[in-house]
C-alpha cells in the first residue's frame, strides 16, 4: 500500500522547504511534492521605490547567495536606463561573483551536504594513523599527520561523551546508507571544521570591495570602491596584496582539500546513481568578458539542453521574449488577474492567496495549490538550473577547461558520462565549478592589476546617476548565474520609480510545484524512483534535495 | 480732525530682551540647521584636519540652541512668575470653550474680512496668542526636545541623553527624528512671514505703533476725536 | 554519568596552551568592553560552565545572520558551536531533518526547561494566521511562542528579529513583526544589523556564558557594548565631515580620496553599530571604508527611511519624491502668497471703508 511521508523542515538548506513523498510497497518514491512554506513579498515591497536602491532590497532575498540578487538588480536597472559601467567595475563585479560561487559551493559541500554521505559517529572508531595515510595518499595538504587526526578524534570523543550532541543530535548515524570507512569519515570531519574556518577568509574579497559580507554593497553605474594604489583611504596596494593571497590560498584549498575529498567520497558512492530528474537544463550564462549586452562574450555560455541530449545546445534564449520565460501558478498560492494562466515577468503579478489546509496540518492538499513558489518555464519546458546545467552546457559546447575537468573527475571515478545525470553528478559538477571559479578569481585579479598598471583606475560612470536623466518609462532585464543557477530580474521603471519588479530565481526553477499540465519541477522529478532503505529516516531524500543546494528564501522571495 | 493718543507700556524690558534673543537665535538656528542637512562649502586645498567648516556650523547651531533653550526657559519663568500683565499665559486657556468665544471669533472674522472693524488689543489678541502658542511655544518645545535628543546621542548614557534620549522612541528611529526636526524647522520661517505681516499690518490699520513696541515697549491707543476738530 | 565538558577542556584537548587560552579570554573581554579586572571571571566561566543549550529558529528571513555568524573569527565558529554552546536545533546546520529534528526541539524544551537560550533569526508573519511562514505544518508564529515559553532568554538576531527589517518594510505584505512584538514576557536582547557583525553575535554569547545573564541593554534592548556609539562618531572619514569635504559623486575626486559620504546619503550619523570600531570580517573593512555610504542597516525601519543615496528622507505620509525641504518651501510659499493676498484684501477693505466714511461725511 502506498504511504505518504513528510520531511519538514528540510534542514541544512536555506529557508523553509517541505517534501511530501508517496512511496510504493517497495519503498520506492513514486511521487514527490516540493513545497516552499515561506513568502515575504519582496516584489510588492519594491514598488514605488528608487530603482537605485533596488539592489539592497533584492539582496536581502538571500544571505547565503548574498550578492547575486544585488548583481542581477544593478544589471537590470542599468539595462532599463541604458547605463554603462567602466571595465574595472565589470571586473570587480565578476571577481565578487566568482568569489561568491567559490565560497558558497565550498560551504555547501562541507556544511550542508557532507553529512548526507559522512557518518560523524563512525569517525570515533577510526584509526587516525590510517586516516593520515589516506589523507597523504590523496593530497599534499599539510594538515594530515596522525597526531592531527588523533587530536581531532579526542576532541570529537569528548564532545560526544558530553551527551550534548548539538547540531549532530538525533541524526541518521549508523544508517546502512553510509558507506565510508571510519577513517574517511574522520578525514571528512576534519575538513568540515577546516572548511568552516577557511570559508570566511575567501569572502574577505567582498569586504574589500563591498565593505562587508554578507550583503556587500553595490551601486548602479559601477562600483563605489575607488582604487588608487598609492592612496591612503581607498583600495591600495595593501588590500590588493591581501586579495592576491586569499586567491592563492583559496585555489590551494580547493585543489588540495575539496576536490580530493569529493573524489574520495564519491568513489564509495558510485553505485548510488539516483536523482537524475528532468534532463532539461538552462543557463543564462555569465562572466561577461566585454559587455554585459553581448552574451557571446560570457565565459559561462548561455544555452539550454533538452532530454539529456548533449549533442544539441539551444542558444536562442531571450529572457525578454514573452514566449521564452513564463511563470504559472496552477499549484501556487497566488492568483492572477482574470484567471490568466501564465505570465512573462514583464507582465508578472504577485498576489498572494493562501488556499492550503488550515494550520496545523498533517499533509498538504497536493492536488490543488501547495507552495509559495511559482512555476517557471522556458518555452513551456520545465528546466533544471545550477552547476550541473552550466557544466553540461559548457561541456556540450566543448569548453576546454570544463571538458578537461569533467573528464578528469569521470576518469578518477571510472564512471561513464551518463553518471553525470544524477544526484552525485550534481554534486560533482558543483565541485568542478568551484575549482573553475577559484581560477576565475585569479583571472579577474590579473585583469584588474593589468588595468591599474595601464593607468585605468576608473570604477564608476556617473552619466546616468541622476534620475532626471532617465527615460520617463523604461524596462530592463538583468541576470546572473547564481551559485544555484539562472537568476533573472525584470524591472519596469516609471517616472523614476519602480512600477513593477519581478524575480525568477534558480531555486524557483528547481523547487517549483507542478504546472497546469501536471509536470514536475526538478526536485520532484529527481526524487521520483529513488528507493529508500528506511522511510522513517529520509537520508535519500536529503541527499538528492541537498544536491540542488536549495534556497527557499530565494525561491519564494 | 484730532486724535487722542494714549501711551501704554505693554512689553516690559525682559520680554523685549527675550523677544530679540529669540528672534536672533531662530535666525541663526534655521540656516545653520539647513546647512547641516545640505552642506555646500568645501575647502578646496589642503588637509581635512586644517578645516572645521562643518564642525563650526554645527557648533554654532548647538551653541545657539542652548541660548535658545535658556531664553525659552526664562520666558516660561516670566510668564508664570513675572507678574507682568501682558506677558502672562494666564489668559490663554484654549482648553476652556469660553476662550474660543466671541473675542476669538470676532478677531478671526476680522482677519478673514467677514467683519469690518478691527478689534484692538493691548497685549495679544486671541488669534495671535493661539498662533504664538502653536508655532513658537509648541514648535520650540518640539525643536528643543528633538534637538536635545539628537545632541545627546553623541554621548549615550550622558546627562542629556539620559534626560532626552527617550524622545527618539516617539519617532521610532534616530533617522526619523532627524527628519521631523528638519520638517518642523520650516514652521519658523512660515511663522515669521505671518508674524511680521500681522505686526506691520496692525500698525498700519490700528496706528498703534505695534512694530516699534517690541523695541520701545510702548503701544498707542489712537482714537479719532471729532469733537476736538480744529 | 556523562561529564559536562567545558570550553577549557576542549581547548586543552586541542593542544592549545594555557597562555593562548588566557589571551583568548582577554580578547573576548576587550570585545565586550570589559575592564581587565573582569578577565579572570571570563577564564573561570570558560573553565567551569557546561555548554548552554541553544535552539535557533528561523522565521521570515534571508539566513544571512547565520552566514554572518559562521564568519566569526574571535572565537571561531567551530569553537562556539562545538564547545561554548550546544547548538541543538538549527535548521541551517543540524544534521537531522523533519520529525527527528522537531523531536530535538521538544526534548530540549523539556529537559532544559527554563535553562535554554532561544535564538531567533527572522521574524513572524501575523497576517492570515501566519501562513506566510510554516514549519512542520504549523505557523512559525506558533512555533516561536511555544519555544519561547520555557526559554531562559531570547536573542533576536539581526534587524529582522529585532526590528522587522525588509519584509516589514511598507506595505509589509505578510504583517511581519519583530520578536519583541510577539514574545512579551521573556528577557530579550536585540542584536540588530542586516546582518549583525559576527563578533558582535559571538560576543553576546560569550557574555551570556561568562556572566550567566544578558549583557547590559540600551533602550532598544541592544547590548550597550556594541550599539553604544554611532558609526559617525567612530568613522575613519569623520575628519572630512568636520572639514566639510564631501564626496558628491562616486566618480569624483573626493571619492578617489576617501572623503566623507554624507552627501551621498550616508546614514552613519543616525546609526548605532560597531562597524567603524570592530569592522567587518576580521576588521578588513566596513561599508563606508569601502566607499559606499552606510544605509543604516542596524536601525529600526531603515528600509523606509530612504532613499539610500540622499541625505533627506522621503516623508512617508506625504509620498514619494517628497522631503522636508520641498514640503517646507511649499509651506513658506503658501504663507507668503497668503500674506500677499491678505494685504491686498486689507487695502481693498480700507478703501471701501474710507469711501463709506467719506460718503457719510458728505
Ligand atoms: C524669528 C523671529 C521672531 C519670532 C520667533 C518672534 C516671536 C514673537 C513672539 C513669541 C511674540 C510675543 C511676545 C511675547 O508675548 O513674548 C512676538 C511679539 C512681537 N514681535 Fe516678534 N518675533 C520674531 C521677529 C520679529 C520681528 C523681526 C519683529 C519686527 C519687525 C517683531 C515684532 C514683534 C512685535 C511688534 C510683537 C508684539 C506683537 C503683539 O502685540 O502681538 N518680531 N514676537
Ligand atoms: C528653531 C529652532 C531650530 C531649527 C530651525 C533647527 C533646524 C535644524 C535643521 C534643519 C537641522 C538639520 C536636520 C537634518 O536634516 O538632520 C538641524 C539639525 C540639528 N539640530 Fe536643530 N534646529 C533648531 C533647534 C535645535 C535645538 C534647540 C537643538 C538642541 C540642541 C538642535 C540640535 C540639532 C542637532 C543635534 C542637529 C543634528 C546635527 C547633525 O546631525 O549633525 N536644534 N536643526
Ligand atoms: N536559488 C537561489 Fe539563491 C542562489 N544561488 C539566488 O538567486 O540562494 Ni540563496
Ligand atoms: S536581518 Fe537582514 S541579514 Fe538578517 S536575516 Fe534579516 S534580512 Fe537577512
Ligand atoms: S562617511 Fe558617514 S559616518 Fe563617516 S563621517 Fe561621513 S557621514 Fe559620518
Ligand atoms: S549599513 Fe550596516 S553594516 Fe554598518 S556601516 Fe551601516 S550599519
Ligand atoms: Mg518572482
Amino acid at each position: 500500500m502506498a504511504r505518504k511521508i513528510v520531511v519538514d523542515p528540510i534542514s541544512r538548506i536555506e529557508g523553509h522547504l517541505r517534501i511530501e513523498a508517496v512511496l510504493g510497497d517497495d519503498n520506492v518514491i513514486n511521487e514527490a511534492y516540493s513545497s516552499g512554506t515561506m513568502w515575504r513579498g519582496l516584489e510588492i515591497i519594491l514598488k514605488g521605490r528608487d530603482p537605485r536602491d533596488a539592489w539592497a532590497f533584492t539582496q536581502r532575498i538571500c544571505g547565503v547567495c548574498t550578492t547575486v540578487h544585488a548583481l542581477a538588480s544593478v544589471r537590470c536597472v542599468e539595462d532599463a536606463i541604458g547605463a554603462t559601467i567602466p571595465p574595472n567595475a565589470r571586473i570587480i563585479r565578476n571577481l565578487m561573483n566568482a568569489t561568491q560561487h567559490t565560497q558558497d559551493h565550498l560551504v555547501h559541500f562541507y556544511h550542508l551536504h557532507a553529512l548526507d554521505w559522512v557518518d560523524v559517529v563512525s569517525a570515533l572508531s577510526a584509526d587516525p594513523k590510517q586516516t593520515s595515510v589516506i589523507a597523504q595518499s590523496i593530497s599534499p595538504w599539510p594538515k594530515s599527520s596522525p597526531g592531527y587526526f588523533s587530536d581531532l578524534q579526542k576532541r570529537l570523543t569528548a564532545f560526544v561523551e558530553s551527551g550534548q550532541l548539538g547540531i549532530f543530535s538525533n541524526a541518521y548515524w549508523g544508517h546502512s546508507g553510509y558507506l565510508l570507512p571510519p577513517e574517511v569519515n574522520l578525514l571528512a570531519v576534519a575538513h568540515y571544521l577546516e572548511a568552516l574556518d577557511f570559508q570566511k577568509e575567501i569572502i574577505k574579497i567582498h569586504t574589500v570591495f563591498g565593505g562587508k559580507n554578507p550583503h556587500p554593497n553595490y551601486t548602479i553605474g559601477g562600483v563605489a570602491t575607488a582604487i588608487d594604489p598609492d592612496g591612503s583611504n581607498v583600495i591600495n596596494i595593501e588590500q590588493l596584496n591581501m586579495i592576491k593571497k586569499i586567491i592563492d590560498d583559496t585555489n590551494t584549498f580547493i585543489d588540495q582539500v575539496y576536490i580530493p575529498d569529493l573524489i574520495a567520497i564519491a568513489g564509495y558512492y558510485k553505485g548510488w546513481l539516483h536523482g537524475g530528474g528532468l534532463g532539461n537544463f538552462l543557463s543564462y550564462g555569465d562572466f561577461p568578458e566585454t559587455d554585459i549586452n553581448d552574451p557571446s562574450s560570457y565565459l559561462w555560455p548561455r544555452g539550454a539542453i533538452l532530454n539529456k541530449d548533449l549533442s544539441t545546445v539551444y542558444d536562442d534564449i531571450d529572457p525578454k521574449d514573452p514566449k521564452h520565460i513564463t511563470e504559472e501558478i496552477a499549484h501556487s498560492w497566488y492568483e492572477y488577474d482574470r484567471g490568466m494562466k501564465k505570465l512573462h515577468p514583464f507582465n508578472g503579478q504577485t498576489k498572494p492567496k493562501y488556499t492550503g489546509p488550515e494550520l496545523p496540518y498533517k499533509y498538504l492538499d497536493t492536488d490543488k495549490k501547495y507552495s509559495w513558489l511559482k512555476t517557471p518555464r522556458w518555452k513551456d519546458n520545465p528546466m533544471e538550473v545550477g552547476p550541473l546545467a552550466r557544466v553540461l552546457i559548457a561541456y556540450a559546447k566543448g569548453n576546454d577547461e570544463i571538458v578537461g575537468l569533467v573528464d578528469y573527475v569521470l576518469d578518477q571515478l571510472k564512471a561513464p558520462k551518463a553518471a553525470l545525470f544524477s544526484t552525485l553528478g550534481r554534486t560533482a559538477a558543483r565541485g568542478i565549478e568551484c575549482k573553475q571559479t577559484a581560477g576565475l578569481m585569479r583571472h579577474y585579479y590579473d585583469q584588474l592589476i593589468a588595468n591599474i598598471k595601464a593607468g585605468d583606475t576608473r570604477v564608476f560612470d556617473d552619466a546616468l546617476w541622476d534620475p532626471e536623466r532617465w527615460p520617463d518609462d523604461c524596462k530592463g532585464f538583468g541576470s546572473t548565474e547564481a551559485p544555484r543557477g539562472a537568476l533573472g530580474h525584470w524591472i519596469h521603471i516609471k517616472d523614476r520609480k519602480i512600477a513593477d519588479y519581478q524575480i525568477v530565481v534558480p531555486s524557483t526553477w528547481n523547487a517549483s510545484p507542478r504546472d497546469a499540465k501536471g509536470r514536475s519541477g526538478a526536485y520532484e522529478a529527481a526524487l521520483k524512483g529513488t528507493p529508500m532503505v528506511d522511510p522513517e529516516q529520509p537520508l535519500e531524500i536529503l541527499r538528492t534535495i541537498h544536491s540542488f543546494d536549495p534556497c527557499l528564501a530565494c525561491a519564494s522571495h | 480732525m484730532a486724535r487722542l493718543y494714549e501711551e501704554q507700556y505693554v512689553w516690559r524690558l525682559p520680554v523685549r530682551i527675550y523677544h530679540w534673543i529669540n528672534a536672533i537665535c531662530i535666525t541663526i538656528l534655521f540656516p545653520t540647521g539647513l546647512y547641516i542637512a545640505s552642506p555646500i562649502f568645501s575647502p578646496s586645498i589642503g588637509e581635512a584636519v586644517w578645516y572645521h567648516q562643518m564642525a563650526w556650523i554645527r557648533y554654532i547651531h548647538f551653541g545657539t540652541a542652548f541660548v535658545f533653550l535658556a531664553n525659552f526657559l526664562f520666558r516660561l519663568y516670566w510668564a508664570l512668575f513675572g507678574n507682568d500683565r501682558y506677558a502672562r499665559f494666564a489668559g490663554f486657556q484654549p482648553w476652556k470653550p469660553i476662550w474660543w468665544g466671541q473675542p476669538f471669533k470676532d478677531q478671526l472674522a476680522s482677519y478673514l474680512f467677514i467683519r469690518k472693524d478691527e478689534p484692538n488689543y493691548c497685549g495679544h489678541n486671541p488669534v495671535a496668542a493661539l498662533t504664538h502658542f502653536l508655532f513658537v511655544f509648541c514648535g520650540s518645545i518640539f525643536m528643543l526636545m528633538t534637538g536635545l535628543a539628537m545632541y545627546g546621542e553623541t554621548n549615550t548614557g550622558g546627562f542629556i541623553d539620559t534626560l532626552f534620549g527617550w524622545v527618539m522612541l516617539v519617532f521610532g528611529s534616530t533617522h526619523a527624528m532627524h527628519t521631523m526636526h528638519h520638517l518642523v524647522a520650516w514652521l519658523f520661517p512660515v511663522y515669521l512671514i505671518l508674524h511680521i505681516y500681522a505686526v506691520v499690518r496692525h500698525d498700519i490699520v490700528d496706528r498703534s505703533s505695534t512694530t516699534s513696541s517690541i523695541i520701545t515697549g510702548y503701544k498707542h491707543r489712537v482714537e479719532e476725536c471729532p469733537e476736538y476738530a480744529d | 554519568m556523562k561529564k559536562h565538558e567545558t570550553f577549557a577542556d576542549v581547548i586543552s584537548a586541542r593542544g592549545i596552551e594555557r597562555r593562548d587560552f588566557i589571551k583568548y579570554c582577554s580578547l573576548i573581554g576587550t570585545y565586550l568592553g570589559l575592564s581587565a579586572a573582569m578577565v579572570p571571571k571570563i577564564i573561570f566561566a570558560m573553565e567551569t560552565k557546561p555548554r548552554i543549550p541553544v535552539i535557533w529558529l528561523h522565521g521570515l528571513e534571508c539566513t544571512c545572520c547565520s552566514e554572518s555568524f559562521i564568519r566569526s573569527a574571535h572565537p571561531i565558529t567551530a569553537d562556539i558551536v562545538l564547545n561554548m554552546i550546544s547548538l541543538d536545533y538549527d535548521d541551517t546546520l543540524s544534521a537531522a531533518a523533519g520529525h527527528q529534528l522537531e523531536a530535538v526541539r521538544k526534548q530540549i524544551m523539556k529537559e532544559y526547561k527554563g535553562k535554554y537560550i532561544l535564538a531567533v533569526e527572522g521574524n513572524a508573519p501575523t497576517k492570515d494566521n501566519g501562513v506566510y511562514c510554516m514549519i512542520a505544518g504549523d505557523s512559525f508564529t506558533n512555533v516561536l511562542k511555544e519555544t519561547a515559553a520555557d526559554a531562559m532568554a531570547v536573542i533576536a538576531w539581526g534587524s529582522c528579529a529585532s526590528f522587522g527589517c525588509v519584509q516589514n518594510a511598507r506595505p509589509n505584505p505578510t504583517g511581519a513583526q519583530p520578536v519583541h512584538k510577539i514574545i512579551k514576557n521573556k528577557p530579550i536582547v536585540n542584536v540588530p544589523g542586516c546582518p549583525p557583525i559576527a563578533e558582535v553575535m559571538t560576543g553576546v554569547i560569550a557574555h551570556l556564558l561568562t556572566f550567566g545573564k544578558l549583557p547590559e541593554l540600551d533602550r532598544l534592548k541592544r547590548p550597550k557594548a556594541f550599539y553604544g556609539t554611532r558609526i559617525h562618531d567612530q568613522c575613519t572619514r569623520r575628519s572630512f565631515f568636520d572639514a566639510g569635504m564631501f564626496v558628491e559623486s562616486f566618480a569624483d575626486d573626493g571619492a578617489q580620496k576617501g572623503w566623507c559620504l554624507y552627501k551621498m546619503g550616508c546614514k552613519g550619523p543616525t546609526t548605532f553599530n560597531s562597524c567603524a570600531g570592530i569592522g567587518w570580517n576580521e576588521g578588513v573593512s566596513y561599508p563606508i571604508k569601502s566607499g559606499h555610504p552606510c544605509i543604516g542597516c542596524s536601525e529600526p525601519n531603515f528600509w523606509d527611511n530612504g532613499p539610500f543615496y540622499t541625505r533627506l528622507a522621503e516623508i512617508p505620509f506625504v509620498g514619494t519624491n517628497s522631503n522636508a525641504d520641498k514640503i517646507g518651501m511649499v509651506a513658506v510659499g503658501a504663507a507668503a502668497a497668503g500674506m500677499a493676498a491678505h494685504a491686498v484684501g486689507t487695502v481693498i477693505k480700507n478703501k471701501r471703508s474710507q469711501a463709506e466714511t467719506t460718503e457719510k461725511e458728505d
